[in-house]
């Protein structure tokens, strides 16, 4: 018997007539499948299944959440209308009009203790890399970058907070890179000068984490408590992007 | 279901009247969705907020005004499975960071729109043998008040296992779709 898998579904999708016993097969129930399904996207089609399993829900007469409703108009506002890809070109415009430099500042660390904020803070990281052409590409976590790459980010954090920038190598202690001041809300990582920060790759290999704890920690020794949060009481308060650097 | 197309048109020429149409007739079945994820109810709230604010943002990228209720719920999917993965629940939930709907969730058929049916959904739920598994899918698509952290309260079990039974059931209704889809494609 002919069960899904990647390529078959790929197949399938491309030309349906490729796969006719699969085809068959699909139209009655199959617990491999299914099992497949539940932890492969197909493209283009899982709105339409939680459309299917929610659609009373749309069809039923619906009240406005007026608080809801005027929440995300505010939200909306705050933010600045530009799309990602958009603002981190103008931003990046702007760096090179004005001469300043992608390249984080690679601060020494300091001595003093750690300062974090109260719980739960929810912070989420995102990156885009920055091609050799000067456009500006999504990066997921987990992708991999050339070494010529600068990374920008962009965060989503539900309250105000100073946090801590650390750069993670495989195998390596990690290396504070500097601190920076998080607003409520989804915005581009900037310095406190209000520059985009960038983290280069230029002269990494292999995996490179560059992650954000709220706090600011001080000295290499707070490292592992401040990265040990990614795992422990308060994982959603800490922002991570990993990429694997290709020289 | 309301004519949802003709608020999605009007909101992509920047009416916010119809932003505020669609924000309340899609509301709920967002809320529903987001609640089959073992997450607390200020979260739901949030997550509910960030994914309209995502998908009016990327309205203007929009391809076919049909496809916005779909699109919405792809988005709201991704943000509850961000979600989880951040909370750290389970290994199998996947990780898009910053995973947008595809626009190409109107590039189907149309005779596969007019397919998509809740008799589908029924017709699985009926073909299910009884036991905690169907409770489960009938607690929350066709009476559809309680949460996953309430029906695992309800039948004693952990919330995570609930929300796993939905994403079993979930995955029939895939396959059942994807039937369809691969017959549309073929006739």
């Amino acid at each position: 018997m002919e069960h899904l898998t990647e390529e078959r579904l790929k197949a399938l999708l491309a030309d349906p007539s490729s796969h006719a016993a699969l085809r068959e097969h699909l139209k009655a129930p199959c617990e491999v499948c299914e099992t497949f399904l539940a932890s492969h996207e197909v493209d283009g089609l899982e709105g339409h299944v939680d459309l299917a399993a929610l659609k009373p829900h749309l069809d039923a007469p619906a009240t406005l959440d007026e608080l809801g409703w005027q929440r995300l108009k505010k939200g909306m506002k705050r933010k600045s209308p530009l799309r990602l890809g958009a603002a981190l070109a103008l931003a990046a415009g702007l760096a090179v009009a004005l001469g300043l430099t992608l390249a984080f500042p690679r601060v020494a660390p300091m001595e003093q203790g750690m300062k974090g904020p109260a719980s739960p803070l929810h912070l989420e990281l995102m990156a885009a890399a920055k091609a050799a052409d000067g456009s500006f590409y999504r990066v997921s976590d987990g992708a991999t970058v050339p070494g010529s790459s600068t990374l920008v980010f962009r965060y989503t954090i539900n309250e105000a907070a100073q946090a801590t920038l650390w750069l993670v190598r495989e195998h390596q202690a990690p290396q504070r890179l500097g601190t920076v001041r998080l607003e409520p809300g989804t915005h581009e990582l900037t310095s406190a000068e209000g520059a985009l920060v960038g983290v280069s790759m230029q002269g990494e290999v292999g995996q490179v984490s560059v992650v954000v704890v709220p706090g600011e920690a001080q000295g290499p020794e707070e490292a592992p408590r401040a990265l040990g949060r990614i795992d422990s009481e308060a994982p959603s308060a800490v922002g991570r992007v990993t990429v694997h650097v290709q020289p | 279901m309301e004519d949802l197309s003709g608020w999605v048109s009007k909101a992509q020429g920047g009416d916010e009247a119809a932003y505020r149409e669609l924000f309340r007739a899609c509301r709920p079945a967002v809320v529903r969705l987001l609640r089959g994820f073992p997450l607390d109810p200020d979260e739901i709230e949030d997550l509910v907020q960030e994914s309209f604010a995502r998908a009016f943002r990327g309205l203007p990228r929009l391809k076919a005004s049909a496809a916005f209720a779909p699109w919405l719920l792809t988005i709201a999917r991704n943000r509850a499975l961000t979600a989880m993965s951040r909370k750290s629940v389970g290994e199998k939930f996947k990780t898009e960071l910053e995973h947008e709907a595809p626009v190409s969730a109107a590039m189907h058929p149309e005779s596969f729109h007019q397919e998509v049916d809740v008799a589908v959904v029924r017709e699985l739920i009926e073909q299910m043998p009884e036991g905690s598994e169907k409770e489960t899918v009938v607690l929350f698509y066709v009476e559809g008040e309680l949460s996953a952290r309430e029906i695992a309260e309800r039948q004693g079990v952990g919330k995570s296992a609930i929300t796993m039974r939905l994403e079993r059931f979930r995955a029939r209704i895939k396959r059942e779709l994807l039937a369809r889809l691969v017959r549309a494609r073929w006739d």
